[in-house]
């Protein structure tokens, strides 16, 4: 029974398969782009285990496909168990293993790229300085007291998927539990307005919240837009301290519980780095006559107050700041639209991923395999016509 | 062997357990910097700043060129003459500018923003920066302002004289500005330019700012009136500084602020939402339907608003009716009186596919327009309520 199992695992049959499938997850993934969006799509059907595709106006759900997930994974499983049933170790077939090797190294490194790479933003204004980034999609909900001096905070950061309407939060650090009334994916603020609202009770009790309702939105999945969740949370000490809206468009606000101040603030993750950046300069040119971007440039200065280093460094299409693990890329720029000669802004993409070096070690293991496996047979056939020759 | 494939599959699954994105964190982070104006509008990435603008006002824009054909255009304030309106963007409610035939040229902007909008000195200093002054202290910040009566409130004025040639490498600049606090949002009014050109247009400036309605005359809310937004969308003055939204759009607009001081009480039927600001709206609904939505707008104009004949043609022309003469007029509407007593005047103007319904009220010199625009099949099913609105009205 279990040889049968390792027979199937380590079948070439499998192989043709699952890269077959491959081949249709990619096709249905790239049309289901079309509708979900870059984001959600990679989502849905590469970064799950199972998917379907429905075709555009189809209630149902048509094609079922394997996700990209799962067949990663049975590859480097096939691979895997063929080695151990059906290959032989020869060194005549040293190639084959080192290119075999080299696969699994690209299959394992794209999933810890998935799992471990991680993106955010870093945007800034002219003359400011950020040692932190953010990202781009996800929002928590930070929970911010003064942490005894007059520069730093004590944060406890609740991820907005565990703001789920019914679910009660509690933490040790903090002397209250956040019960959560409602949760919106994206939604916009407006200050109630008195009289046009008179059927609609404002958001929440306490702070802004009393002034504004909450407008849901139907979720963007486009890419130059995103989401805003918002929510309506009870804060409850020894007592209920009312509702409170939180949401990405509003400003922290402040909760006095037993003597100690809290802010609250739902803002985009936030990932903090042991140095900081300043933002000198931006330089945006385009072609003469058009809008088609020549050269973003951010001239940035680089602090790290643990290692003493301060330096000035560009930032520029195709010329990342690579330091402390991170890469900085040029993202975007604009220019404050306050008033003329107002300051440029910038955005870096900042991504961390620790196994960034993983995709390059496969590839030379895949190509070197490869050759030695040609150089082994060539110089086999060259061995061979030898005596005939002579 | 066996143990090599369970390894790998566990670790997979570790993997793709998602490393705790779950988890709430707790850390210790540098406190922010006080936030500065501009960046309460959280979610303005700079892409925002750089794209939306130029697409935002562009919309903006043609929104306004279609409420100026049907709702005239109306500003809280007098233009001077000479000033020409440029369309305004980005965080502008107005743009004006000023120029000579030599290339001297002075732009003239109206600036909305929520809360202190960073405070004076940074403003200043700003303002100063960019003329090519050096920063001023807050010490030196009394020395520098002067305070004039605008309206029923007090503005505080700014004129920065420029030395150096900043422009074209030619002319000094010079630059006037004026800071006034309407509710929880920061007005600036601001005039910049040819050092000599500013200076000579500085009486046309005081006497703009004094024209500036800042609405209601209770003094207690001071902001221009909402229907202000001459091309932004969104009105200037509302909004708060803790809510200020997203974007260029921002919400909000028409009544708040002022609270209920700028606006009649009255009774929303049910089914109504209250829909986004609008130029030169007071408020807006929406009258949801699945064979067109029906659109509900209150606005005010000043005056007999160009006279009750001239909007009813205007509105009959708007459904595709020929306009009437002042002999017909008495014929075509009927007399309504409001709950709060007020008398006007009511039209049903039934056009080829669409419907409107209207009541012209006038009281104390201003003329109050309530207005459903509808598919007919919609206004026929909402005359009631609508006619119960306007008839709950009370001022």
């Amino acid at each position: 029974m279990l040889s049968k199992v390792f027979q199937f695992l380590s079948s070439l049959r499998l192989t043709v398969v699952l890269l077959g499938l491959g081949v249709a997850v990619v096709f249905f993934g790239t049309l289901g782009q079309t509708s979900d969006g870059l984001y959600v799509a990679q989502e849905r059907y590469f970064r799950s285990w199972f998917a379907y595709w429905t075709p555009h106006g189809s209630a149902f759900p048509v094609v079922p496909l394997p996700g990209g997930y799962l067949l990663g994974t049975m590859l480097v499983i096939n691979l895997i168990v063929a080695h151990f049933t059906r290959f032989k170790w020869t060194w005549s077939k040293s190639g084959i293993f080192l290119t075999h090797i080299g696969i699994i190294l690209l299959l394992l490194g794209q999933l810890a790229t998935d799992m471990l790479a991680r993106e955010s933003i870093m945007s800034f204004r002219e003359g400011d300085t950020r040692n932190y980034s953010e990202s781009s999609m996800d929002f928590e909900l930070a929970v911010l007291r003064s942490a005894g001096s007059n520069t730093l905070d004590q944060v406890v950061a609740i991820p907005a998927v565990r703001l789920k309407p019914g679910a009660e939060l509690r933490h040790e650090l903090l002397p209250f539990a956040i019960r959560v009334k409602e949760a919106y994916e994206n939604a916009r603020i407006r200050l109630r307005a008195p009289v046009m609202d008179s059927n609609r009770p404002p958001a929440a009790t306490q702070g802004v919240g009393a002034r504004i309702v909450i407008d849901e939105q139907p979720p963007t999945r486009t890419m130059d837009a995103r989401n805003v969740p918002a929510a309506v949370i009870e804060i409850s000490g020894p007592s209920s301290l009312g509702t409170w809206a939180i949401s990405g468009e509003l400003k922290p606000q402040t909760v006095t519980v037993e003597g100690t101040e809290w802010r609250l603030e739902y803002r985009p993750v936030r990932d903090y780095k042991p140095f900081a950046l300043t933002l000198l300069k931006t330089t945006h040119e385009t072609y003469p006559g058009t809008d088609i971007p020549k050269n973003f440039q951010s001239r940035v200065r680089l602090r790290n107050t643990e290692s003493h280093e301060d330096r000035e460094v560009d930032i520029y299409m195709n010329s990342p700041l690579r330091y402390g693990g991170y890469t900085f890329f040029q993202y975007q720029m604009g220019k404050e639209q306050l008033a003329d000669g107002g300051r440029g802004t910038s955005a870096l993409q900042v991504v961390r991923n620790p196994s960034w070096v993983t995709p390059y070690l496969g590839c030379i293991l895949v190509g070197v395999g490869l050759l030695v496996q040609f150089l082994m047979h060539l110089t086999k056939f060259i061995a061979r016509r030898k005596p005939r020759a002579a | 062997m066996r143990f090599t494939v369970v390894t790998v599959v566990s670790a997979l699954a570790w993997m793709a357990a998602g490393c705790g994105k779950d988890e709430v964190r707790v850390y210790q982070a540098p406190q922010d910097a006080a936030p500065v104006a501009a960046a309460d509008a959280r979610g303005v990435t700079p892409q925002d700043a750089s794209v939306s603008p130029a697409s935002g006002s562009a919309s903006s824009r043609s929104a306004t060129a279609e409420a100026s054909a049907s709702e005239r255009p109306a500003v809280p304030w007098t233009v001077p003459a000479g000033w020409e309106e440029k369309p305004a963007s980005g965080m502008r409610v107005a743009s004006y500018g000023v120029k000579r035939p030599d290339g001297r040229s002075a732009d003239i902007s109206v600036v909305a923003m929520g809360g202190g909008a960073g405070g004076e000195l940074e403003n200043v200093n700003r303002w100063r920066d960019q003329i090519g002054l050096e920063p001023a202290t807050e010490a030196d910040l009394a020395g520098l302002r002067s305070i004039i009566p605008a309206g029923n409130r007090q503005v505080v004025v700014y004129e920065l004289d420029g030395k150096k040639a900043v422009l074209d490498g030619k002319y000094a600049a010079r630059t006037l500005a004026a800071i006034l606090p309407a509710g929880e949002m920061t007005v600036f009014f601001k005039i910049t330019g040819e050092n000599a050109l500013v200076a000579e247009q500085k009486p046309q400036f005081l006497a703009w700012l004094k024209s500036v309605d800042t609405g209601g005359g209770t003094g207690g809310s001071a902001e221009p009136a909402p229907e202000a937004s001459s091309a932004a969308p969104a009105a200037p003055v509302s909004g708060t500084a803790s809510a200020a939204p997203a974007g260029s759009t921002a919400s909000s607009g028409s009544v708040a602020g002022g609270g209920t001081d700028g606006l009649p009480n009255w009774q929303v039927p049910s089914g109504w939402k209250a829909a986004g600001p609008k130029p030169m709206r007071l408020a807006s609904f929406e009258i949801p339907d699945a064979a067109g939505n029906g659109d509900v707008s209150i606005s005010k104009l000043n005056g007999d608003g160009g006279g009750l004949l001239a909007n009813v043609n205007r509105w009959r022309g708007q459904v595709g009716l020929a306009p009437l003469e002042t002999s017909a007029l008495a014929a075509n509407s009927t007399a309504l009186t409001t709950a709060g007593g007020d008398s006007g005047t009511w039209v049903e103007l039934k056009g080829a596919d669409k419907t409107i319904l209207g009541a012209i009220v006038a009281r104390d010199g201003v003329s109050w327009f309530f207005k459903m625009t509808a598919p007919s099949s919609v206004a026929v099913q909402n005359r009631e309520a609508f006619e119960k609105f306007v008839r709950s009205v009370r001022f």
